[in-house]
């Protein structure tokens, strides 16, 4: 392995454990931000049940800008905010303030999106039953929409799977750092294509998980 | 009374147009009635029924649920007002994420009931409706009839006075349509539930309700009790319903031979109502009087567990002996009306 790769695969999956991770913990934090905004935006927005252009307007404005930063930017737009919440600007631990930054909003986007995918009808059942808003989130929206935040989730993986690579310029480590510092840079080509495949395998192994456990909850059968 | 629509005005702004649709409906509704609203698409009548349970609020007018001005109730006043009035949609609007079960307890399960009181009901409930066996089934794997049967099973739940239904059959095919309305029959009977049925079929009134309104662009154009209306329909819009189940044309080649007819005569629509024996009037007539009966339609129909006859007929004869026929037609206890015979073509 070592010979044909170039590199140890003690160091592959070290890497590999890195890229988990950031995914991971990144994923976790950023879906507790972007849920609760998700529905904010959801029962602030025009028309909603707590109607709030201004509410809305801001946290519309605070999305947007931030989803318009590209990450290699944030990452190092965000390393005072770094050091203060996790004590250091680099290493794995410290890629784990911009990746949440990163996918939170990105999240919560996504998050809205499903919510809203909920039949007119079933919140005006909702209504002509006397439920209150916070029940109509969570007794009819959330259960209609819960096969989409799945796919919303799935997506938002994939999206920081791919932000990870760059978390190297921070000293994030991870499987996509290898492909570009040993792979790319040192034009080791067996390794890069090596290291995309196990990312391409991956990335399809979500994606299909993640659309065969929303088409299960939709009963779409 | 238990609904009370006083005066209700309400418009839209659509591309900067107004749409009115609601001008100054005014409407009564009694408990334990079956109240029809028909109208064309577009006429106000879902508008008009979601004034009922506040869905929609008038910019103009009074709204009465039980004596109580709804839209000065506090929220939460309103909410539980909401629950003691039970509504069903066209498009069923059920949980497609939730089996039949869980989609007839969210009402309970709103009201913090507890799970045993929640099953208890709910086996109740889909006892009552048939659908014992669709019990673990999710909506999607029903029939539209079936996911009728779900949707007034919920509408029970929290066993409401009052069940509004949109168009609650208009998605289903006339053989489940009639098992529908079967149910709400025996919703109205049983459980004593005054019922609001909008739809735009004049076949569902005249199964169902007691009492109908009429409406057109907005307004209601006639209403009244469904034996008046169908006997006497007077708006050229209630005609038309009427004759979409009751079709009292007369063949043009009749009128013809009518208009050649030398004698004098009239024509006369006749109305019996129960009670009142058809043959035995008309054989009567034209052995009482020195007069000649054609029959020229004839339809029986029941109403409200009435019976109503449309019978219109050719009386020939002198003027005098017509006048003391069409007489007795009145101590008889048979209404009758002039019928216009058209101009010729
Ligand atoms: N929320 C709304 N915004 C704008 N226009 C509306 C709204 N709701 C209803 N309207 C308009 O008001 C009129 C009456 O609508 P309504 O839904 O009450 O009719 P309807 O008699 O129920 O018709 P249908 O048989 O098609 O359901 C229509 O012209 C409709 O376009
Ligand atoms: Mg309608």
């Amino acid at each position: 392995m070592e010979e044909y790769l170039g590199i140890s695969s003690d160091k592959l999956l070290t890497a590999g454990a890195e890229t988990v991770y950031m995914v991971c913990i990144s994923l976790f934090i950023g879906s507790l931000i972007a849920f609760p905004l998700a529905i904010l935006l959801y029962l602030t927005r025009k028309n909603g049940m707590y109607q709030n252009r201004i509410l809305n307007g801001i946290l519309n404005v605070i999305i947007n800008v931030i989803r318009s930063t590209p990450f290699i930017i944030m990452l190092v737009c965000v390393m005072p905010l770094t050091k203060v919440l996790v004590g250091t600007r680099i290493g794995t631990k410290a890629a784990l303030v911009p990746l949440t930054i990163y996918i939170a909003p990105y999240l919560a986007r996504l998050m809205e999106g499903a919510l809203l995918e909920t039949k007119e009808g079933i919140i005006e059942a909702a209504e002509s039953m006397g439920a209150t808003p916070l029940q109509i989130v969570w007794h009819f929206i959330l259960p209609e929409s819960l096969g989409s935040l799945i796919l919303t989730i799935t997506t938002g993986t994939i999206g920081l799977i791919g932000a990870t690579a760059m978390a190297g310029y921070i000293g994030g480590g991870g499987i996509g750092n290898i492909a570009l510092t040993y792979g790319y840079q040192q034009f080791n080509n067996r390794l890069m294509f090596f290291t995309v495949l196990i990312l391409i395998i991956v990335v399809q192994l979500i994606q299909n998980l993640g659309t065969w456990a929303s088409a299960k909850i939709k009963r779409t059968r | 009374m238990v609904i009370e629509l006083k005066d209700i005005s309400r418009t839209f702004e659509q591309n900067k147009k107004e749409i009115h649709a609601l001008s100054h409906v005014s409407l009564n509704i009694e408990k334990g009635d079956i109240y029809g609203i028909i109208g064309f698409s577009g006429a106000g009548k879902s508008t008009l029924v979601r004034m009922i349970n506040a869905l929609e609020k008038p910019d103009e007018g009074i709204v009465l649920v039980e004596g109580k001005n709804i839209n000065e109730l506090p929220k939460p006043e309103l909410r539980k007002l909401r629950k003691n009035i039970g509504m069903i949609f066209q498009q069923f609007n059920l949980l497609e994420s939730k089996t039949v079960y869980d989609n007839i307890a969210i009402p309970m399960k709103l009201n913090h009931k507890s799970s045993a009181e929640i099953e208890k009901k709910v086996e109740e409930l889909l006892d009552f409706v048939e659908l014992k066996e669709k019990k673990d089934a999710y909506p999607a794997n029903l029939s539209g009839g079936q996911k009728q049967r779900v949707g007034i099973a919920r509408a029970l739940a929290t066993d409401p006075s009052i069940l509004l239904c949109d168009e609650a059959t208009s998605a289903l095919d006339p053989k489940t349509t009639e098992s529908i309305l079967q149910l709400l029959k025996k919703i109205n009977q049983e459980l004593g539930i005054t019922i609001v049925i909008i739809t735009h079929e004049m076949n569902v009134i005249q199964e169902m309700c007691n009492q109908v309104a009429v409406m057109e662009f907005g307004k209601v154009v006639e209403q009244g009790s469904v034996v008046d209306i169908f006997s006497n329909p007077k708006h050229p819009t209630t005609r038309n319903f009427v004759q979409s189940v009751i079709n009292d044309s007369v063949p043009a080649s009749l009128f013809d031979s009518i208009r050649a007819d030398e004698r004098n005569g009239e024509l006369l629509r006749l109305k019996f109502l129960d009670g009142s024996n058809t043959d035995s009037v008309l054989a009567q007539v034209n052995k009482r009087f020195d007069v000649e009966t054609n029959i020229l339609f004839a339809n029986i129909s029941q109403l409200e567990n009435k019976v109503l006859g449309i019978i219109i007929i050719h009386m020939t004869g002198e003027a005098e002996e017509i006048k003391k026929a069409k007489q007795y037609l009145n101590e008889s206890g048979v209404s009758y009306i002039p019928y216009e015979i058209p101009e010729a073509s």
